[in-house]
């Protein structure tokens, strides 16, 4: 069984992903910063990583700036709700930094588990 | 101080320096001499003239004395008088008359004291003879002409004075024997008037000098300040020269200023209408975050409910509700962050009449009673790179106002879409557009307008003047947005009652894919050569680009010298110069002129910013020019290219 972890400084939106992603079966696990996130990857490594970008602690980007050089093994699924002055740049940045898929939120239900479902069976 | 007899202080310059015994002139006076002695003459002539006739006659009138005191000698007496003295003083009477007088003039009046002072002497040896010692008054009178009315000089007078003198002494003391008391008694009187007529003559001669000594300081002094004066006038025009040439270098300042501050108000008034419109738009943006994160679960646990709630459930049409409201939100917050420039543009070569005529089709089949849509395509725009996605909500959103404001009303929305070539001077006017070629879209309506206070505030997002509930408000900063975003501009011009015309510039971007503009690019092609002057770099710049784009050779100069001298050479080289009217150094037309004198089958367009300039234009005496006004509509430019080169 796969195991996701889920980065999002919102608890809402944390909880809500939770459900969607065991609803589809696997494993997820949560974490509401950066720092708390890497944390949990260095104890057990998930397979999946969805991180939030913009974050109070440890920013979504730095993570995956960090965890790209440290674990290129690691699939990793960017979100972000648009950042306050430049909206889909960060989206852009992620990408570039090693994000291998990227979301806009709201996220689009089925679009977004297909994306899952695909990225970890290595479509 | 000392003062001399002028009353003049000698120590400076002002005083008369002279000999005091000659009388001459002397030190800085000296180069004058000859100059008095020419007015002393010209003052003497007549008053000698006159003085010579008083002379004869007392001469000859003393020939009654003759006959009384002596008659035994008067025949001699009389022929001395008559004979000798006579013919003397006439002939130098007459000799006064001649212009080489002027040089002898002191030396004969010399010899006539001398001669008739001789004549005197003899009549007194003759008259001693019968013991007459009387005559010798006659001297006295002789002295008494000769040192004042004769005019004689000092020096020559005093001279013949004396001569007289000692001629007398030697005939009185060894020719005629006179007795000594009688002697004594005539030296007496007769040296003593000698003295005063030296004296006198001394005096004369000397207020002479000084009579023109003052005249010559007055004339100076004239001079000096006829000198100021003319100087003093020359400064007073130059001065009057000078303040009428600040004066018009002021009003042409005060001009430009009432010109730039008029400028700047307006630049201001558009900065902060823009500054606004970014703050806000920053704004959206932070809203449109916290929105999206907000709408995430909502959209989220939604969609799991519907999947998880069966069919028959009466939750579902609840929970479909709550989606649907959160996906109008998920869409009005991308309209925000369309507004507020957030959004990457995707730019892909699209045929802009072909959306701009869907739109329009798209809105007839919707539009209310009495409103009637005209439409004018410039058939030369092709293809621009844009996100089809933007145009059409450019257009439609600007339809969708203008027949609101129709409404009611009806009247008519008129579209019209061409190219245009903005400069310095008319992208100033447009919220600083950069220079270049821009695809302008014209909307207007004949609704009920709209107030100053209504225009400054239109792009602002929320900001809306229909009813509650009929729009979001943020249509026209979407538009507004989306234009900026392609570093276009929009603009608005209303009046109350009568209506609103919004124009929009899109960048035509000339630098995209070529290729496919040229494809579809319907604009009237060429293969000549054409030289193209401009003295703003930019548009020559962009003129180059256009026409090369067109097939055709471009030279360009920036300089009309530098034109002028590159078509000296190569005259046959060129087809056509294309030139902007007004330059620093030539106007086109005269570049035109010059150009066609060397080559008369040259094609010339002009091309002016000014309408009152093409009478500059058109004065000049070749009127085949073709004339285009600014800005450049890209199909007029290519047509009348075309057209000016096809007419042999």
């Amino acid at each position: 069984m796969a195991k996701i972890l889920v980065i999002d400084d919102d608890p809402s939106i944390l909880t809500m992903l939770k459900k969607m992603l065991e609803r589809e079966g696997y494993e997820v696990d949560t974490a509401c910063n950066g720092s708390e996130g890497l944390d949990k990857i260095e104890d057990s490594p998930p397979d999946l990583l969805i991180t939030d970008i913009v974050m109070p602690e440890k920013e979504g980007m730095e993570l995956i700036f960090h965890l790209r050089r440290k674990k290129p093994e690691l699939k990793i699924i960017a979100i972000s709700g648009g950042g306050r002055f430049n909206y889909e740049g960060y989206l852009t940045s992620a990408k570039y930094l090693g994000a291998d898929l990227t979301f806009q939120k709201p996220l689009i239900h089925k679009e977004f588990v297909q994306a899952v479902s695909d990225l970890i069976n290595n479509k | 101080m000392k003062i001399n007899f002028l009353g003049l202080n000698p120590e400076t310059s002002e005083s008369m320096t002279f000999n005091k015994l000659t009388l001459s002139f002397t030190g800085y006076l000296s180069n004058y001499e000859p100059e008095f002695l020419n007015d002393y003459f010209v003052k003497s002539l007549n008053p000698f003239r006159v003085s010579l006739i008083l002379a004869m006659i007392f001469y000859g009138g003393f020939a009654l004395l003759d006959a009384a005191t002596v008659p035994e000698l008067k025949e001699i007496f009389w022929f001395i008088r008559f004979a000798v003295i006579f013919p003397v003083m006439l002939s130098v009477f007459a000799f006064s008359y001649f212009k080489t007088f002027r040089k002898y003039m002191q030396l004969l009046i010399t010899c006539i004291m001398l001669v008739t002072g001789i004549g005197i002497i003899v009549m007194i040896i003759l008259g001693a003879r019968i013991s007459n010692y009387s005559y010798y008054a006659g001297l006295i009178l002789i002295f008494i002409f000769g040192y004042t009315f004769a005019k004689a000089r000092f020096l020559y007078a005093s001279f013949a004075g004396w001569l007289i003198v000692i001629a007398y002494e030697i005939s009185a003391i060894w020719i005629s024997d006179t007795p000594w008391t009688i002697l004594v008694n005539n030296n007496f009187f007769f040296i003593s008037s000698n003295i005063i007529g030296m004296l006198i003559g001394y005096s004369l001669e000397l207020s002479a000098r000084r009579d023109f000594y003052m005249r010559k300081l007055l004339d100076m002094e004239q001079e000096k300040v006829k000198a100021i004066n003319s100087t003093l006038e020359k400064r007073v025009i130059e001065r009057t020269r000078q303040l009428t040439n600040t004066n018009l270098k002021l009003k042409k300042e005060m001009e430009v200023r009432i010109r730039l501050d008029r400028e700047r108000s307006e630049l201001e008034t558009q900065l902060f209408q823009l500054k606004k419109i970014e703050t806000i738009g920053t704004l959206a943006g932070g809203i449109a975050h916290d929105f999206n994160n907000i709408l995430t679960p909502i959209l989220g646990y939604t969609d799991m409910a519907l999947e998880e709630l069966p069919e028959e459930s009466t939750l579902r049409f609840d929970i479909e509700q709550i989606n649907n409201a959160a996906l109008r939100g998920k869409d009005l917050v991308q309209q925000i962050l369309t507004f507020s420039r957030e959004v990457n543009v995707e730019r892909k070569p699209v045929k802009l009449i072909q959306i701009v005529s869907e739109v329009v089709n798209l809105i007839k089949a919707s539009l209310p009673h009495g409103i009637e849509i005209r439409k004018s395509f410039d058939s030369g725009i092709g293809i621009i790179l844009a996100d089809p996605v933007h145009i059409h909500q450019i257009i439609m959103n600007l339809c969708t106002n203008a027949i609101h404001a129709m409404k009611n009303s009806g009247g008519i929305l008129d579209i019209k879409v061409d190219s245009v070539m903005i400069d310095q001077k008319t992208a100033r006017k447009i919220n600083n557009l950069k220079i270049g070629i821009y695809i302008r879209i014209r909307l207007s309506d004949t609704g009920h307008g709209m107030d100053r206070r209504t225009k400054e505030r239109i792009f602002e997002p929320f900001f809306t003047r229909k009813e509650v509930g009929s729009g979001t408000g943020l249509g026209l900063s979407v538009v507004h947005g989306i234009v900026s975003n392609y570093n276009g501009a929009i603009t608005v011009n209303s009046t109350p009652g009568k209506g609103t015309l919004f124009t929009v510039y899109l960048p035509y971007n000339i630098t995209g894919p070529v290729n496919e503009i040229k494809s579809s690019d319907q604009l009237p092609r060429g293969v000549e050569h054409i030289l193209f002057v401009d003295d703003e770099l930019d548009i020559t710049f962009m003129g180059i680009k256009m026409l090369e784009n067109l097939g055709y050779k471009v030279t360009a100069k920036t300089n009309s010298s530098e034109a002028f001298e590159e078509f000296k050479r190569n005259p046959g080289k060129y087809s056509l110069l294309v030139t902007d009217q007004t330059m620093p150094k030539m106007l086109g037309s005269e570049l035109a002129g010059k150009m066609k004198k060397i080559n008369p089958a040259l094609k010339v367009i002009i091309i002016t910013g000014y309408v009152d300039k093409i009478s500059d234009v058109a004065r000049s005496k070749d009127n085949s020019y073709e004339i285009i006004l600014k800005p450049i509509k890209m199909s007029e430019f290519s047509k009348t290219i075309r057209k000016v080169l096809d007419n042999k």
